[in-house]
């Protein structure tokens, strides 16, 4: 019993540990994780230029939607940028794809209704 | 690699054939339940309303630390963004699903505001996480956790890696699945500090995670724990926020750190915690029996309108006698001791004051609401 929760806490603890990097799954390989990590780096490095960029709204690493092998930084812009304001996006960081991601606005998601009971104000 | 490359194509697939909604919700995460509660369903802060607006989300699960269980959700949901009071209390439904919408009943209180992580908006500052806890009352909440079409979640933390498929019980959507887009994502989260009015701004977080596809969540799924798709159906982050293309949460190791960790009252005991629920058990069940014993005292006590066991607010770990009074705690705390036989007594305000008529009489509704 006692056992147990001893477990749980030592899961807790690692998961929780400095690097927050506790491997998780036994699918991605470690070397996918790696990749990840690397990548990372390399997005965090670069935050502030891409933050600069036109309607970026955030950054995030993932795998490339064509080559599922190929780690790539997620620009998120909150509107697709214009041909113009496109140019301006790196093509690739560090040797890292690119790959900028149209999200739209990014907000918290509570609900909310008007107070009168007229019809729901969802979408 | 052939293989692993076919094989997150099928997860893919998988993916966004299982985001497409069952045909007909059989579970309406929106109704009243029955206490107690299963988490994944609507509630909120009683007073998350604004002159022509009121607001919900979800209580997502239930954190245990040590041996009690709090409602873990967003701090946006349970604690007004910073702007309540610890003790104030949740209802479930929220007031988005009350009858009329907005009516602030109290008699539908499941918890109280206990503990949440404020959320910075400073340009300068970063956050990691938007989570609250909420103390369950008596009997309001399910003791084991169980969400409403997941069950009982895992206690396997789980770090989230791109392409892992997850699901979440949410107020809204109910019960999706998706698959975690992209890790270590820094993004800029619009709140509204008002609900459904007032002032847009701006709070950065730091080392989240993203979740496709679009379906995976809407406004009022906020605060539902995002699991492992598998039935192990273990933790991996807290939602609580989105755009018409993403789902973004927080991850269940940063939650359960800033939760556990040494920030507000009484928190350096929690983490150690985990180690002795027997004890706490046990604790629990000598308080029983004492408030049993005095049963008559503390049932003639000013206002006073019915007792439990529970924990202390200032020491998770400390099991307590609640006194639940109407209104004027003030002048129960004085008639009543301090603590009985080395158990303290907690004199906790409830009911009627938060009875407040319909809002029938609240301004015309904008055209516009937030999400």
């Amino acid at each position: 019993m006692s056992g147990a929760a001893i477990l749980v806490a030592i899961a807790i603890a690692m998961c929780c540990s400095s690097d927050g990097r506790a491997q998780a799954e036994a699918s991605p390989s470690s070397e996918r994780e790696d990749a990840i990590r690397q990548a990372t780096e390399v997005k965090d490095r670069n935050l502030e230029k891409l933050f600069k960029l036109p309607q970026v709204v955030g950054a995030g690493v993932g795998f490339s939607s064509k080559h599922p092998d190929q780690p790539v930084i997620q620009v998120y812009v909150s509107r697709q940028p214009s041909a113009r304001q496109m140019r301006q996006f790196p093509k690739s960081l560090e040797g890292i794809p690119v790959e900028i991601v149209v999200t739209g606005p990014v907000k918290a998601l509570p609900d909310s209704r008007p107070q009168e009971t007229k019809k729901d104000s969802r979408k | 690699m052939k293989k692993t490359r076919i094989l997150s194509l099928l997860a893919g697939l998988l993916a966004l054939t299982l985001a497409i909604p069952a045909a007909a919700q059989l579970v309406d995460h929106k109704a009243y339940q029955n206490r107690p509660i299963q988490l994944g369903t609507s509630g909120g802060n009683i007073n998350d309303r604004s002159k022509s607006f009121c607001c919900g989300g979800t209580l997502g699960s239930l954190l245990k630390i040590g041996n009690t269980g709090y409602i873990l959700s967003n701090n946006h949901v349970l604690a007004r963004t910073n702007q309540a009071a610890i003790g104030e209390i949740i209802i479930q439904p929220g007031l988005i699903d009350q009858t009329p919408v907005c009516f602030q009943d109290a008699n539908d209180a499941v918890a109280k505001l206990f503990k949440y992580v404020p959320i910075s908006f400073d340009k300068k500052q970063t956050n990691k996480v938007d989570a609250a806890l909420a103390l369950p009352l008596n009997g309001a909440v399910d003791s084991q956790g169980r969400i409403l079409e997941i069950g009982a979640p895992g206690n396997q933390v789980v770090d989230p890696s791109p392409g892992l498929l997850v699901k979440k019980s949410g107020r809204t959507t109910g019960l999706t699945y998706g698959q975690v887009q992209a890790v270590g994502v820094t993004i800029d989260v619009q709140y509204q500090l008002g609900c459904g009015t007032g002032k847009k701004v701006t709070a950065r977080f730091v080392d989240q995670f993203a979740v496709s596809p679009a379906g995976f969540s809407a406004g009022g799924d906020s605060g539902s724990l995002i699991v492992t798709a598998d039935n192990a159906s273990n933790p991996v982050g807290l939602l609580f926020a989105g755009s018409s293309t993403l789902t973004f949460a927080n991850k269940m190791s940063d939650v359960v750190a800033a939760l556990t960790g040494a920030t507000g009252s009484g928190a350096s005991a929690r983490s150690t915690a985990q180690l002795a629920p027997s004890h706490a058990a046990e604790q629990v069940e000598r308080a029983r029996n004492i408030k049993e014993r005095y049963r008559d005292f503390l049932e003639a006590l000013p206002e006073a309108a019915g007792h439990g066991v529970g924990f202390s607010r200032s020491n998770p770990n400390e099991a307590v006698i609640q006194v639940y009074v109407r209104r004027n705690a003030e002048q129960a705390r004085r008639s009543a001791l301090p603590s009985l036989e080395g158990v303290p007594v907690e004199i906790v305000e409830t009911g009627e004051i938060y009875a407040l008529p319909g809002c029938t009489a609240c301004a015309a509704p904008a055209k516009k609401a937030c999400r």
